[in-house]
């Protein structure tokens, strides 16, 4: 079925390219594990890059607290699900907060809903009339991971709290996931290593560094797209031009939410953050990486959630974990797949 | 809060069982531990418990700590079947603790100092998780429930709203995975009751001095940060200051021995002397008038990884402080007759003592 939907994918879309055909017949088994808002939030715009890519199957969507509240993430999910007409996608719920991280008063005024419950706003067109699962997102996580060894892959692009969750509970988990890709870190020691949120912390990993920890300390291979490439990226008018040229439902939300700030602002570059994570699982020659040591600050102080990483280890970082660390990217070639793909019907 | 039974009446209560409480009555109790066997202070709080007419065990859910958690489950419904009480489920929950790890105390240790108790990962007793050493008291022929301790609690709250008394007398690691699984674990359980951490006392740390290193607390520092922030309706804990003026001596051991059941034979075999610990807790949730100083404080732990990383701290409860720290009623000190007789009368009855008849 996934080969079937690659083809006519491929048929319709302007990549000929040999390497999708037959990476849909091979098509990655992951679990889209969300912080999720509509565009123009990062998430939403990679979720869509993710449904249209054969390369992937996606078992599933779920939900965690951290750009917005969980009950956010997963309406807004549903209904991106439903305009792109994939409601064969399941969503399931997850962590309505981060496992030790406390909201301040300062967090609630730097992008802090992770820290609430209160009533998602409807997503634009209103709710889906899916609804989310019963089932809990780690309780799915676990079960599916276990019973598919070696074979599932996480797309990581929120706080991490439902991973770090699944991996404590069930101690099997760890060691039969595949591989997890995951947005989040920055290293001061890389060029565009400084914070998003707090100086030295990148905001994913920062709502929650203790599940951060229990990730990196897993054992489970692990893939970063943090700062120091996205920092790299650069999203123009012009990419936007051509998605919403395609006038799709999915790229008419994308023009509601995204073109008043381009009217506004012609001029406007944005960076690409968990786009880039979906896009570079997909295609790793898209970036550069290396293998560096890296740990994450648990300690409350000035740098809490702050990644630290070097190629070797050093004083005070012998719990460092080597992990694949990417640091650039071919800009053109990403936005240019991205487009591609967004704009497909 | 447990209903107090004059003790004529509960010693007519064993004489007729079908006269007992009925179940309904009796305060439902999740009991959470890391429960080292054969015999030990955990062991122990599980046998009064499932001894006593006055509770109704819902269940016993087993964490990491003083041993493994696959070991403990073995142990437990080992020790249940001699008591008799192989109707009480036994759920296996998480193998480690959220954050600290035996590499991590390894780290520690290399800069503080060796501690001597490390529970699972003390070296001289060390093994990986998956094994189940030889067990002296014979190996269980009953099985564990196929539910993880956290979806136990979970679900146990929901069918019980507002009256189930969570126990823990190990790390807390099932309680803080359940709260943050489920948030409404906190306000749909009764109470909140636990053996932990330490505070004007020089002994009984794990690495001996300095009582605020307490081993359950230690184990999994994380996890009780998020269970001692989070809003119970009532927190109460039993700390090393009061485990130090106990002991299970020679004496109390002997009177326990001079009955004979299945369960005193397994104590008279397994039972050490030294300071009894989960033990307090358990006759003091059955009759509080056991303790005779309990203090209304602000408590919660150091989750600093440094020096300190796993400490009580504590603050007088008049102090403004910010929204995390949570009241806590903290017993300082005890009647001990009480506390040996509640013991000995608990273990001496006879077995199966405490069976709920049916559970609706």
């Amino acid at each position: 079925m996934i080969f079937a939907f690659g083809v006519a994918v491929c048929a319709f879309c302007s990549l000929t390219d040999s390497t999708q055909q037959a990476a849909a017949q091979t098509a990655a088994k992951v679990i889209f594990d969300t912080d999720f808002v509509v565009p123009p939030q990062d998430d939403g715009t990679a979720l869509v890059l993710a449904l249209h890519s054969p390369e992937l199957n996606i078992l599933a969507v779920t939900t965690v607290a951290g750009n917005d509240t969980m009950q956010r993430a997963t309406s807004d999910a549903l209904r991106v699900l439903e305009i792109c007409n994939r409601t064969d996608i399941p969503v399931y719920r997850g962590a309505n907060r981060p496992l030790v991280h406390i909201g301040s008063d300062w967090a609630k005024t730097v992008h802090g809903k992770w820290w609430s419950d209160e009533a998602p706003p409807l997503p634009p067109g209103g709710l889906a009339k899916r609804q989310a699962e019963q089932e809990s997102a780690v309780d799915f996580m676990i079960h599916t991971v276990n019973s598919n060894p070696g074979e599932i892959s996480i797309l990581a692009i929120g706080p991490l709290t439902n991973v770090a969750t699944a991996i404590r509970q069930d101690p099997n988990f760890a060691k039969n996931v595949k591989k997890i890709a995951i947005m989040g870190g920055a290293l001061a020691s890389l060029p565009g290593g400084g914070g998003n949120v707090t100086p030295n912390a990148e905001f994913n990993i920062w709502v929650d560094p203790e599940a951060a920890w229990v990730v990196l300390h897993s054992g489970i291979p692990l893939v970063f797209t943090p700062l120091n490439v996205t920092s790299k990226t650069n999203f123009s008018k012009q990419a936007y031009d051509e998605i919403v040229a395609a006038d799709t439902p999915i790229t008419r939300l994308i023009k509601d939410r995204m073109g008043p700030g381009f009217a506004a602002n012609p001029n406007r570059h944005s960076n690409m953050y968990d786009q880039l994570t979906v896009a570079s699982f997909i295609d790793p020659s898209l970036v550069q990486a290396k293998d560096l040591y890296v740990d994450v600050v648990i300690t409350h102080g000035p740098d809490y959630g702050t990644t630290v990483g070097a190629a070797k280890q050093w004083e005070g970082g012998e719990q460092s974990v080597k992990v694949s660390w990417q640091y650039d990217v071919d800009n053109e070639r990403f936005i240019q797949m991205f487009v591609n793909r967004v704009k497909q019907r | 809060m447990a209903r107090l039974i004059p003790m004529l009446v509960l010693s007519m209560m064993w004489v007729l069982p079908a006269a007992v409480s009925s179940q309904a009555e009796r305060p439902k109790v999740i009991i959470d531990q890391d429960a080292r066997g054969p015999g030990s202070t955990d062991m122990n709080s599980i046998l009064m418990f499932a001894q006593s007419p006055d509770v109704d065990v819902l269940g016993v859910t087993i964490v990491t700590g003083d041993q493994w958690v696959k070991e403990e489950t073995a142990h437990t419904l080992r020790a249940l079947e001699i008591a008799g009480r192989s109707d009480i489920p036994v759920v296996p929950g998480a193998e480690g603790p959220l954050i600290n790890s035996k590499d991590e105390s390894e780290l520690w240790e290399q800069q503080f100092g060796a501690l001597n108790f490390k529970g699972a990962w003390s070296p001289r007793t060390y093994h990986a998780p998956d094994i189940v050493p030889e067990m002296a008291e014979g190996a269980p022929t009953t099985k564990p429930l196929n539910e993880h301790a956290v979806d136990f609690i979970i679900r146990m709250v929901h069918a019980y709203p507002g009256e189930v008394t969570i126990w823990a007398g190990g790390p807390l690691t099932n309680i803080a995975l359940a709260i943050r699984k489920d948030p409404a674990v906190v306000t749909l359980s009764k109470e909140l009751i636990l053996m932990g951490g330490g505070y004007n006392v020089t002994l009984a740390g794990i690495q001996r001095m300095n009582g605020r290193r307490e081993f359950n607390w230690w184990f999994d520092p994380e996890a009780v940060r998020i269970v001692m922030s989070a809003p119970w309706k009532r927190i109460t804990i039993t700390p090393n200051d009061v485990s130090i003026k106990t002991n299970l001596s020679k004496e109390i051991q002997d009177r326990v021995s001079k009955v004979d059941t299945p369960l005193t034979r397994y104590l008279s075999k397994f039972s050490r002397s030294g300071y009894m610990w989960d033990e307090i807790a358990v006759a003091a949730f059955l009759d509080p008038s056991i303790i005779t100083d309990k203090r209304q404080l602000y408590v919660n732990i150091d989750i600093d990884h440094g020096a300190s990383y796993g400490q009580t701290i504590f603050v007088d409860k008049d102090v403004k402080v910010t929204s995390w720290w949570q009241l806590a009623n903290v017993q300082f000190d005890l009647n001990l007759d009480k506390f040996y007789d509640t013991y000995v009368r608990l273990m001496t009855a006879p077995t199966g003592a405490g069976k709920v008849a049916a559970r609706k």
